[in-house]
């Protein structure tokens, strides 16, 4: 579809342009793409939206500048006997003291120099200035590291209790132990005649096999995070060491704590592993584990034909997880992408919900970037981040005015306590009320199933 | 005009040039999602702004002149979108969108709408949207001079990239 601007005689002025300039020709061969048809009404739509809150609101400024001359006519009226009596009884006393001759009044008295302050009134002390009043230190802006001070850092050391170690931590010392006793020792410079006083350390059970028994048996209630942290602490105190235990034990197809190993080995693998985990997850026992450990290691374009590809919500939600963690052009386009499909985007806004580390700033850019559709993703894809420090710079994009509608939808999709602060506030100003109907209505569109307000 | 509040003067004045004017944001963007993203910005500046029009210029030039202002603004402001493109899809070697994309008239529209910015200003006020110099001079709030120079670089710059393309077609 094109535009219906057909200039069959392009217009140019007397310069540049010679009689049928062969670039007159070309030029009025242009065609632009037509907006879509919606385009016009929509537009006419938010204008008379527009210029509706406009007139209402000059309506408002000037009812309340009326009211405001108003009470300030009746202020007056009520305190002038007041006034006048103050200013009768400054007419009373006689002008002394100031070394200036009295001057008569209009009634005969005298009354004091018009330019000399009245001395009833306090003159501050310190010279007027039209400097800026020194003050202190503002307060620096929160920053991410922004913590509060902990209670930790003014309470005494208090002696912790001693208790027994518990297996995990017997498992940790274990290993790091096995660690340094691997360690070549120097040689001895000369024999002392002395047998060896140091015992043989046993290694005992491997870490490895301890752990995958420990999941395996655990498969059905699973382990708590913190045994589960600590686990994988201990595994990746050995990264390569315990990574081929477990490819070795992984070899064997026919294990039943396969699932436990492939669940150990998506955490402390190294890209060494990949090619097993791929071969995980195909296997129906191991995939899910396997998915996790690919959405971490696996590179930007696989990991974004394994979304693009996957069917199953809950795997597709793994491999996403890896995906929001990516600061990488392919992965936020990929990202936006899943937002962009009704039936996806729950997943992935979940995934960047939960993430540690997402890409703000470069969802930020494609906020600003030159396609619209684009924009609006990055907006909800940003607005459902809605930490503080996300929420002050859509909101600086907002007052800046710079790309106040996209900044806004971003706002009207948080979840957020700030961002719903800062509708609130700005459903009442003049000058962004019509952003803000805007920006709903525009979410209501884009977004319907996502949309809080419309969803009970 | 403004002044008096007469906001029936301004939806007039929408009404009748917003067509027009969504075809000349179109021509400044090349694309006609920002370009009614610009008018719909540019609206609500000139809703905003209408009290304080005097009627000094023509309406339609205080409206283009808001149009080229926002135009102006994001593209001071914007920075690259480093995303790629589009994902891979299947449908890209699709032969009807190869044959919609090797279109001469979009070829020379995108051209167009490719031009510094300055220079896109001006060619289109002046070859699409037929303004004298004088009038492109006075929206733009530049001299003659900076008219024609931009003019000439538009033209010569287009004409490299246009004409040896028509020798070989």
């Amino acid at each position: 579809m094109h535009s219906d601007f057909s200039p069959d005689d392009v217009h140019s002025p007397d310069v540049d342009r010679s009689p049928g300039d062969p670039l007159d020709g070309l030029l009025a061969r242009a065609r632009w793409d037509a907006p879509s048809p919606e385009s016009l009404p929509r537009l006419r739509r938010s204008f008379r939206e527009a210029a509706g809150k406009h007139a209402a609101g000059r309506r408002r400024t000037w009812a309340s500048i009326s009211l405001a001359a108003a009470l300030l006519l009746i202020a007056t009226v009520s305190l002038f006997p007041s006034i006048r009596d103050r200013v009768a009884l400054r007419e009373a006393r006689p002008a002394a003291g100031d070394g200036r001759d009295p001057r008569p009044g209009i009634d005969g008295r005298n009354v004091a120099n018009p330019s000399t302050p009245s001395p009833e009134v306090d003159l501050p002390h310190a010279p007027l200035s039209t400097s800026p009043k020194p003050q202190s230190p503002a307060p620096a802006a929160p920053t991410v590291t922004d913590r509060a001070p902990t209670a930790r850092a003014a309470a005494p050391e208090i002696a912790a209790p001693v208790r027994a170690p518990n297996m995990y931590e017997r498992l940790v010392v274990a290993s790091i132990e096995r660690h340094s006793a691997s360690k070549p020792t120097p040689p001895t410079a000369a024999p002392t005649g002395r047998a060896n006083e140091r015992p043989a350390i046993d290694p005992g059970p491997s870490p490895v096999d301890e752990a995958v028994t420990r999941l395996a048996s655990n498969e059905e209630q699973g382990v708590s995070d913190e045994e589960f942290a600590l686990l994988i602490a201990t595994l990746t105190t050995e990264r390569e060491h315990n990574q081929q235990r477990l490819l070795a034990r992984l070899a064997d197809s026919a294990a039943t704590d396969r699932p436990a190993a492939a669940r150990l080995l998506a955490e402390i693998g190294t890209p060494a592993s990949l090619d097993t985990l791929r071969r995980l997850f195909v296997a129906p026992d191991t995939r899910p584990a396997a998915a996790y450990g690919l959405a971490r290691l696996e590179d930007s374009p696989r990991l974004v034909a394994l979304i693009q590809s996957e069917s199953d919500t809950a795997i597709r939600g793994m491999l996403l997880s890896g995906l929001v963690e990516r600061d990488d052009p392919l992965a936020v386009a990929a990202l936006l992408e899943q937002i962009a499909d009704p039936s996806r985007a729950e997943a992935a806004l979940a995934a960047l919900s939960t993430a540690r580390r997402p890409p703000i700033d470069r969802l930020f850019g494609v906020l600003m970037g030159p396609r619209i559709d684009r924009r609006a993703l990055a907006g909800r894809a940003l607005g459902r981040i809605d930490g503080p420090i996300v929420t002050s710079r859509l909101v600086a994009l907002v007052l800046q005015g710079a790309y106040q509608h996209d900044a806004m939808l971003a706002l009207v999709g948080s979840r957020g306590s700030d961002a719903e602060r800062f509708i609130d506030l700005a459903r009442h100003d003049e000058t962004l009320m019509a952003s803000v109907v805007w920006a709903e209505r525009q979410f209501a569109v884009l977004f319907p199933q996502q949309h809080k307000r419309f969803i009970p | 005009m403004g002044s008096t509040g007469d906001w029936s003067a301004l939806e007039s004045l929408v009404a009748d040039q917003l067509p027009a004017a969504l075809a000349f944001a179109g021509r400044l963007t090349g694309d006609p999602d920002s370009a009614e993203e610009i008018v719909q910005e540019a609206l609500f500046r000139a809703a905003r702004a209408w009290a304080g029009f005097r009627g000094a210029s023509q309406a339609r030039t205080w409206l283009y002149r808001i149009i080229v202002n926002v135009f102006r603004d994001r593209m001071a402001r914007r920075p690259h979108d480093e995303l790629p493109g589009d994902l891979p899809d299947r449908q890209s070697d699709d032969p009807a969108d190869l044959a919609e994309a090797a279109d001469l008239g979009r070829h020379i529209a995108g051209l167009v709408s490719a031009l510094p910015a300055r220079q896109r200003e001006v060619l289109v006020l002046v070859s699409y949207e037929g303004l004298s110099i004088e009038e492109a001079a006075d929206l733009l709030r530049i001299t003659r001079q900076n008219v024609h120079s931009n003019l000439h670089a538009a033209r010569e710059r287009l004409r490299k990239q246009l004409l040896p393309q028509r020798i070989h077609r």
